[in-house]
C-alpha cells in the first residue's frame, strides 16, 4: 500500500508582526518552517501504514528549503517529493491542488493521500477537497479514531455538531485535526536515518507539465490588496504574591473603565 | 440576472447570510437571493425561508439528503448552482460547509474563497470583490473574483439574522440526481445543545486548557453568574474534553461582550480571533510570556486557582456588579 | 549501532570549522546541534573579524550572510550626561576583505553551516548532547536523547556553559565566578538608509562599531554597539558578581546603557526586535581550560578561549583558529590511527603557534584592567567633566587642561591613583 502525506512549508504566524504604521504584513521576515498541522499529517500516516508499505511526503515549495523538511522525514517518511514552487507563478489552493494531483497520479497506485484540515498558514480549507475531487476519491475530513482493515478505513469525523463515524474505501483523500494524534518526537536515530531517503524534486511544467499561466487564470481569484489587522489593548500586567491585593487592583480597573460597577 | 444564492447546512447560518444578502441585494443588482434547502425534510418546510429574507428557496427533496454526507450534499449544491445560476454563492463556513465548498468550486470550476467577511458584485465588470480574514485573522486580503460564480464561504457570527416580516419566497424544486456517496455514515453523535446564546451575554468567562479538571469549572461559573455572565472555552475544552458543545475563535464562535475573562487561555490567534471584539480582556495565566497578555487589557501573572477565588471574595466583599 | 569517525558537538564557529576542516579531508564526520537551526540559540555581537576566517574558508567574504563592512570603530567613554569618543576610521574604500564585518549569527551560523556540510559533514540540528560515552576512561561517543553515537574522536564545541565534561568526569580545571560576564543585547530594527546615513556610512555595505565604558548601572563592563544592514546589535557585557552584586536584572543594565543620551540618540525610532542573554568568559590566555584529552578535544569557547583587550571582544576568529589547530591534530591523529591524548597534544602545539594565541599573550596584562572599578566608574565621567570644562565658555574664566584635570578629579580619584591607573591602561593596551 502506497500512502502520501500532503505537507506544506508554512509560515510561522506566531511570529508574522504587522507594521503598526502601515498596516503591511511582515511577511518577508515571518520564518518558515512545516507546518505544526503537518506532525499531525505525518503522525497519522505513519501509524496507520500497515506491514510492507511506505510512506511519501508530498510539498509544493521552494526547493531550497529542504532542509527545513528533515524532521517530518525523520518522522517516518520513506522518500519526499518537493514539487519546487521557485519559479511557480500560480497560487491559491486551486493551483496547489492541481500540482498535488498531478504528482500524485505521477507517482501512480497511491491508496491514500493524508492532509491537514487546513494548512497553518493558508487555512483555506480547500485543498484537501478540491485535490479529493481532482482525484475523483471520496474526501474523509476531520478524522479522529482512525482505523484501517484491509482495504476500509473507518474514523469519526469531528464536525463541529457532533461525531459522524464513517466507513470508505480506498482510496481516499483524509484529513486530520491537532486533536487526531500527538505526533512523535523523532530520535538523533530517526534523524540519521532520514538523511540516507531520498528528496526529489520536481518541477511543475517540465515533470508535471502544469502551465502557471493557465491554473491562474482557470482559478480565477487575484489579490488586490492586503491589510495587517492592528488591535491595540492596554497590555497592563499585574503581578504580585499578594492575590487579594490583585483582586482588588482588578477590580479598580474594571470600575475605572465603568465596565462593572460597586 | 444577477442571483445571489445562499447555503449552509446549519439553520442559524444560513439566516445570518440571509440577511446580509437581503441588505445589499438592492444597493448591488441582485435581482433574486436564494437559499438552498437540502432534503425530504427541509424541503417540506422550505416556505419559512421568505421570511428569513429569501425570494426563492430551491429544494432538492431527495430523503438520501435528510443525513447529511459531504458527498451527497456536494453533488445537490453543485446541481442547483449550475441550474440557478448565481453569480455570487454565499455558504456558512462550518466545518461541514468548508468542505463542502472547495468540492463543490473545483467540480465547477468556480472561483472560491474562505473567511470572507465582505463583498460586493459589480454587474459592469462581472466580477465580485471579498475581503477575507487571511493568516488566522492576522490580516484581511482583498480579491477580485472573475470566474462566476463566486463562492465565497463566511464564517458564523460575522452577519447578523434579521426578519423580514411578510417576506414571501417561492419554492422551486430542482431536479438533481444524487449518486450513491462511496463514504458510510454510520453513525451521528449530535452533542446536546444547551440552549445557551453566548451573543447575548455582557460578560464571558473563557477557559483554556489551563483549567485541569472539569469540576473546577465551578469556580468559573460562580465569577460568571457574580457578573451576569457566562462560561465560554477554547477549542481544545470542547474537541479534547467535551466540557461544552461549542467554543470560541476561528473555528468556533465569534463574541462582543463588554468584558471577556479568560482563564488559562494561551493565547493562539486561533482562538483570540473569537474575542477580540470585546471591549475589554482580562486574562489571567501563569506563564509571564503567555501570548495572551499582548492581546489583553489587563494581564493577571497568577495561577487561577488562587487568584480567581481572591476575584469571587473581592467581588462578594465589596458587591461590585455588572448592569 | 552507528559509527562516526568524528562527532562534533555545537555548530556555533567552533564546531562548523572542525566539521569543514575534518569533513574536507574525508572524515566521516556528524555535527551534533541543540538549537533547531545553527545560531538560532547563538548570543553575540557580532563583529567577525576576518583575518583567521578568510584562511579557513578563502573568500568568505562574497557568499557568507555578511551585514557590514566595519570601516570605524570607535571607543567611546560615557559620563553621566558626557560621552568622548574616539573614532578611528579607514577611508581607504578598497581593500578586501575588510578588517571586520558584523554578522547576525542566526543568519551567519547556517552559513558555516552549510560550508560543512557541502564538504560531507552529516548536520543534526535540533538534538542536545546530554552525555559524553566513556570505555576504560576514553571518550567513545555520545548520547542524545537516548540515542547512542559512536566515534573515534569527539570534538566539544558546545560553547561557553560547557558542562558535558564536567559531566563526564573529565574537567580538571575549574574556574571562579569572576572569570564570568553576562552579555545581554538587543537587535534594533531601523530602516538601511537611517542607519546608514545616521552613522555616516557611505552605503548599506559600510558600518561601524562602537565599544563603550561607563553608564552600565554602575557594574564593571563594557557597551557596544554595531550597525547590520537594517538592525543595531546593542548589548552590554558585564561582570557576573558586579551583576549579582549590583541585584539589578541584566536587562536593567542594558536599558541603562540604552538609555543614555549618547546611546539613545543612535538607536532612537529602532523597534526591539530580539532580546537575548547569554554567559561569556573573561578570556585571556591565563583563563584557557584544558584543551583535549583520550579521545576528545575541546575547541572555542568551550575551552574559554577568548580575547578581550576592551578595544575588541573576539571569540569567534579565536573559536575558528583553535578549531582548526584541533583539526589538525586530529587529522595526523588519524595517520596514525591512535586517538589517544598524546596523540591529540599536537593540537596545542598548533594552537600556540597561531597568531590568535599569540594575541592572546600579547593582551595577557589587559584583564587587571577590566577588574579596576576606576575605568567604569570615575574615567568617563571624568574625560566627560574635563572636555567639558575646556570647551565650555561659560560665566567663570577658563582653565587649561591639567587645572581642569585637578579641580574634576577632586574627590573622585586621588593623583596617585590614576597614574597607577595610567600605568596599567600602558601595560595592558600600549607598551
Ligand atoms: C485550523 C485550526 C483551527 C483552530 N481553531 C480554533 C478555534 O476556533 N478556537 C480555539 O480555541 N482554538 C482553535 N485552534 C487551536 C489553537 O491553535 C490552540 O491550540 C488552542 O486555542 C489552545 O487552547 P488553550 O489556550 O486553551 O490551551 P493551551 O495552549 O494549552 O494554553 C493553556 C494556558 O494555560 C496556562 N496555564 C496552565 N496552568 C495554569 C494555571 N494554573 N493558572 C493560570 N494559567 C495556567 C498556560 O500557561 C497556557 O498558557 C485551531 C487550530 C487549528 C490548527
Ligand atoms: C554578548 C556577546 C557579544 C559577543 N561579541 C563578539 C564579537 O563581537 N565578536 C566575536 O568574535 N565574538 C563575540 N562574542 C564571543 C563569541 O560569541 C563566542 O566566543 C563564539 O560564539 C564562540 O564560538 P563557539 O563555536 O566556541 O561557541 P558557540 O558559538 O557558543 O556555539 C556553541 C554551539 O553549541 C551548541 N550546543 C551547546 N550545548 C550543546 C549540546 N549539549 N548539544 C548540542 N549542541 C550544543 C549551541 O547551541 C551553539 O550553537 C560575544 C559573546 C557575547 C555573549
Ligand atoms: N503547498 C502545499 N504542499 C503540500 N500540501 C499542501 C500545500 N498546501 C496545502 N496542502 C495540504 O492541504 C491541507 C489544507 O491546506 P489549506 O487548504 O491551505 O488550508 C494542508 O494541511 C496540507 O495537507
Amino acid at each position: 500500500m502506497k500512502i502520501v502525506a500532503c505537507i506544506k512549508y508554512s509560515l510561522t504566524l506566531s511570529e508574522l508582526k504587522v507594521d503598526p504604521a502601515t498596516r503591511e504584513l511582515r511577511l518577508a521576515t515571518t520564518p518558515q518552517r512545516v507546518g505544526t498541522i503537518d506532525r499531525n499529517v505525518l503522525e497519522a500516516a505513519v501509524v496507520l501504514k500497515p506491514e510492507g508499505s511506505t510512506v511519501h511526503g508530498l510539498t509544493l515549495a521552494p526547493a531550497g528549503a529542504r532542509e527545513a523538511f528533515r524532521e517530518a522525514i525523520a518522522m517516518g517518511l520513506d522518500d519526499l517529493t518537493i514539487v519546487d514552487s521557485t519559479n511557480w507563478a500560480a497560487g491559491g489552493p486551486m493551483a496547489t491542488a492541481a500540482v498535488l494531483a498531478a504528482a500524485i497520479q505521477k507517482m501512480g497506485d497511491v491508496d491514500l493521500v493524508v492532509c491537514g484540515e487546513a494548512s497553518d498558514d493558508g487555512v483555506t480549507y480547500q485543498v484537501p477537497p478540491r485535490l479529493a475531487e481532482r482525484l475523483g476519491w471520496p474526501l474523509l475530513a476531520y478524522a479522529r479514531n482512525i482505523a484501517l482493515a484491509g482495504a476500509t478505513l473507518t474514523a469519526d469525523r469531528d464536525l463541529d455538531i457532533g461525531m459522524q463515524s464513517v466507513a470508505c474505501d480506498l482510496p481516499l483523500v483524509l484529513t486530520v485535526t491537532q486533536e487526531t494524534n500527538t505526533p512523535r518526537r523523532p530520535t538523533l536515530m530517526d534523524a540519521v536515518k532520514a538523511k540516507k531517503k531520498p528528496v526529489v524534486v520536481w518541477q511543475p511544467e517540465a515533470d508535471l507539465g502544469l502551465s502557471a499561466e493557465a491554473l491562474q487564470a482557470a482559478g480565477g481569484v487575484t489579490r488586490i490588496a492586503q491589510e495587517g489587522i492592528v488591535i491595540a489593548r492596554k497590555e497592563q500586567l499585574f503581578q504580585g504574591d499578594d492575590m487579594k491585593a490583585l483582586a482588588n487592583q482588578l477590580l479598580d480597573a474594571l470600575l475605572a473603565e465603568h465596565v462593572v460597577a460597586e | 440576472m444577477a442571483k445571489l444564492l445562499v447555503y449552509s447546512e446549519e439553520a442559524g447560518v444560513a439566516r445570518e447570510l440571509l440577511a446580509k444578502a437581503r441588505q445589499v441585494a438592492g444597493t448591488q443588482g441582485f435581482t433574486e437571493v436564494g437559499v438552498v434547502a437540502l432534503g425530504a425534510a427541509a424541503a417540506a418546510t422550505a416556505a419559512i425561508w421568505g421570511e428569513w429574507g429569501a425570494d426563492v428557496v430551491y429544494t432538492v427533496a431527495e430523503p438520501a439528503l435528510d443525513v447529511y454526507n459531504p458527498e451527497t450534499y456536494t453533488a445537490a449544491l453543485a446541481g442547483v448552482i449550475e441550474q440557478v445560476q448565481p453569480v455570487v454563492v454565499l455558504v456558512g463556513a462550518t466545518k461541514r460547509g468548508l468542505e463542502v465548498n472547495g468540492r463543490v468550486a473545483e467540480r465547477l470550476g468556480a472561483g472560491a474563497v474562505s473567511w470572507c467577511d465582505d463583498f460586493s458584485y459589480d454587474a459592469a465588470s462581472q466580477s465580485v470583490t471579498a475581503k477575507c480574514l487571511v493568516y488566522t485573522g492576522i490580516g484581511n486580503n482583498t480579491y477580485r473574483i472573475n470566474v462566476l460564480p463566486a463562492l465565497a464561504a463566511v464564517p458564523p457570527g460575522v452577519f447578523h439574522e434579521q426578519a423580514f416580516a411578510g417576506h414571501s419566497a417561492a419554492v422551486i424544486a430542482v431536479p438533481v440526481a444524487i449518486p450513491a456517496a462511496r463514504m458510510r455514515v454510520l453513525a451521528n453523535s449530535v452533542k446536546a445543545d444547551t440552549g445557551r446564546r453566548l451573543q447575548d451575554a455582557p460578560v464571558i468567562v473563557d477557559v483554556g486548557q489551563g483549567m485541569r479538571n472539569r469540576e473546577d469549572l465551578a469556580m468559573a461559573e460562580e465569577l460568571a453568574g457574580l457578573l451576569n455572565g457566562q462560561v465560554a472555552c477554547s477549542r481544545p475544552i470542547s474537541s479534547e474534553r467535551d466540557w461544552f458543545p461549542e467554543w470560541l475563535g476561528l473555528s468556533g464562535l465569534k463574541l462582543s461582550p463588554d468584558l471577556c475573562i479568560t482563564l488559562g487561555v494561551s493565547g493562539s490567534i486561533q482562538h483570540t480571533i473569537g474575542i477580540r471584539e470585546s471591549k475589554l480582556i482580562v486574562a489571567v495565566n501563569s506563564d509571564e510570556n503567555a501570548g495572551i497578555f499582548a492581546q489583553a487589557d489587563y494581564g493577571i501573572h497568577a495561577d487561577l486557582y488562587q487568584f480567581v477565588p481572591a476575584l469571587i471574595e473581592a467581588i462578594k466583599t465589596r458587591s461590585v456588579t455588572k448592569k | 549501532m552507528e559509527k562516526f569517525d568524528a562527532i562534533v558537538v555545537g555548530a556555533g564557529p567552533a564546531g562548523a570549522t572542525a566539521a569543514y576542516l575534518l569533513a574536507k579531508a574525508g572524515m566521516q564526520v556528524i555535527v551534533i546541534e541543540r538549537g533547531e537551526t545553527p545560531g538560532s540559540k547563538n548570543v553575540s555581537g557580532a563583529l567577525l573579524f576576518s583575518q583567521v576566517y578568510s584562511e579557513i574558508f578563502p573568500k568568505f567574504w562574497e557568499s557568507a550572510p555578511l551585514e557590514r563592512a566595519i570601516v570605524g570603530h570607535a571607543i567611546t567613554f560615557l559620563g553621566e550626561q558626557t560621552s568622548v569618543n574616539l573614532d578611528y576610521r579607514d577611508l581607504d574604500e578598497g581593500h578586501v576583505p575588510h578588517n571586520a564585518y558584523s554578522v547576525l549569527r542566526a543568519r551567519f551560523d547556517p552559513w558555516m553551516a552549510q560550508q560543512a556540510e557541502d564538504a560531507g559533514a552529516m548536520l543534526m540540528p535540533g538534538f542536545t548532547v546530554d552525555k559524553l560515552l566513556q570505555e576504560n576512561g576514553r571518550v567513545v561517543g555520545i548520547e542524545a536523547g537516548g540515542d547512542a553515537l559512536m566515534a573515534d574522536v569527539v570534538v566539544v564545541a558546545e560553547g561557553t556553559r560547557s558542562g558535558l565534561l564536567k559531566e563526564a568526569g573529565l574537567r580538571t580545571d575549574e574556574y571562579h565566578a569572576s572569570d564570568v560576564s553576562i552579555g545581554v543585547k538587543d537587535v534594533i530594527a531601523l530602516p538601511e538608509d537611517v542607519i546608514t546615513n545616521r552613522f555616516q556610512c557611505l552605503n548599506a555595505d559600510e558600518g561601524v562599531a562602537y565599544t563603550c565604558v561607563g553608564h552600565t548601572g554602575g557594574v564593571e563592563g563594557g557597551g557596544f554597539l554595531y550597525t547590520n544592514k537594517d538592525t543595531l546589535s546593542v548589548g552590554v557585557v558585564a561582570k557576573i558578581d558586579a551583576v549579582y552584586k549590583s541585584k539589578l536584572q541584566p536587562h536593567a543594565i542594558l536599558n541603562e546603557f540604552k538609555a543614555h543620551p549618547f546611546i539613545s540618540r543612535l538607536i532612537a525610532g529602532g523597534e526591539i526586535v530580539e532580546y537575548s542573554a547569554q554567559a561569556i568568559h573573561r578570556g585571556g590566555v591565563h583563563l584557557i581550560g584544558q584543551l583535549y584529552g583520550d579521545g576528545y578535544v575541546v575547541v572555542g569557547s568551550a575551552a574559554r578561549l577568548l580575547l578581550n583587550n576592551v578595544m575588541t571582544l573576539r571569540g569567534m576568529d579565536v573559536a575558528v583558529a583553535s578549531a582548526a589547530a584541533a583539526a589538525k591534530a586530529i587529522l595526523a591523529a588519524r595517520e596514525m590511527g591512535d586517538y589517544s591524548h598524546t596523540a591529540l597534544a599536537g593540537y596545542e602545539q598548533n594552537f600556540k603557534a597561531t597568531n590568535v594565541y599569540k594575541d592572546m599573550v600579547t593582551f595577557k596584562d589587559t584583564y587587571p584592567l577590566l577588574e579596576n572599578e576606576r575605568l567604569f566608574h570615575v574615567y568617563p565621567e571624568l574625560a566627560g567633566a574635563v572636555l567639558g570644562d575646556m570647551f565650555t565658555v561659560g560665566a567663570k574664566p577658563s582653565k587649561k587642561g591639567l587645572k581642569a584635570l585637578r579641580d574634576d578629579m577632586r574627590g573622585k580619584v586621588s593623583l596617585w591613583q590614576m597614574l597607577m591607573d595610567m600605568n596599567q591602561i600602558g601595560k595592558g593596551l600600549v607598551r
